[in-house]
């Protein structure tokens, strides 16, 4: 490709990473939301010429990552069958635990449609549509994700709350 | 907490961190496009090598079957003409050969 596209594409890297990572980051966890984000960057350089200019750039490379995160979840579907077997582990209190923490736990909870819809709509400010088209989902499937995800978290602080 | 609050706090968390662009994270993924074009050549280089390695077996094949043709033609002339160079043999050998035996009585 040529020098000016690898130029544009940096400054599209810098202007979307910190989006592009908190996505992946609330859906998949930091660590695996960065190897992610560079792997779907990787991916929209392989395929700068799919895009089509029909809706934001952020949002093509965005469904890319949430696409590889779903493989690697069917990837690893076996070994987490296995996983779902054994009793969880109980969670440990930590009396240093903030607020923050304790919703990132809470969140972590929640599907991996809900996180990825809620971080979306309510995180980054997307429409439902936008989020839709992102996730590869219909319409009415975001939206009750949204809803879905939102009321479990609300029962899982209250339910906090009382105890 | 009230529908509000809870909204508010939740789009907080949420939000992507307001911060600077890493250029870090940028930089190694430009190390990483610069690592994927390098395999992609060496993969082009390989599979170009393979294809030519194919392509001069294939012409060997070729060769070779187009030689075994022609040393069957040859060979089939052979077979053919060894037998009557045989029997060729034979008979001016005969032709040159005593007709009478020894012993016997000469003729009148």
């Amino acid at each position: 490709m040529a020098a000016g596209d690898r130029r544009a594409f940096q400054q599209l890297v810098l202007r979307h990473e910190a989006r592009l990572r908190g996505f992946l980051g609330r859906v998949a966890g930091e660590a695996e939301g960065d190897e992610l984000a560079q792997d779907a960057l990787l991916r929209a350089w392989q395929r700068g010429g799919d895009y089509r200019g029909e809706g934001s750039w952020f949002g093509w490379v965005a469904g890319i990552g949430w696409r590889l995160f779903l493989d690697r979840r069917r990837r690893e579907g076996r070994r987490a069958a296995m996983l779902a077997a054994e009793p969880p582990a109980d969670p440990v209190a930590d009396p240093e635990s903030g607020a923050a923490l304790d919703l990132d736990r809470l969140f972590a909870a929640l599907g991996d449609g809900e996180r990825a819809a809620m971080t979306l709509c309510l995180g980054h400010g997307h429409s439902h549509a936008e989020a839709a088209a992102i996730l590869g989902l219909p319409l009415g499937s975001v939206k009750s994700l949204v809803q879905r995800g939102r009321d479990k978290l609300q029962g899982l602080i209250a339910a906090g709350e009382r105890a | 907490m009230t529908d509000p609050d809870f909204d508010a706090r939740l789009s907080a968390f949420l939000a992507p961190p307001p911060r600077a662009p890493d250029r870090l994270f940028a930089a190694r993924v430009d190390v990483a496009v610069d690592e994927m074009a390098r395999l992609h050549r060496a993969e082009r280089r390989y599979a170009r090598g393979l294809l030519t390695d194919f392509a001069a077996l294939v012409a060997a094949l070729l060769a070779g079957l187009a030689l075994a043709r022609a040393l069957g033609v040859a060979l089939d002339g052979w077979l053919v003409a060894l037998p009557a160079v045989l029997i060729l043999l034979v008979l001016v050998g005969n032709n040159g050969a005593p007709q009478s035996r020894p012993g016997s009585s000469p003729a009148p």
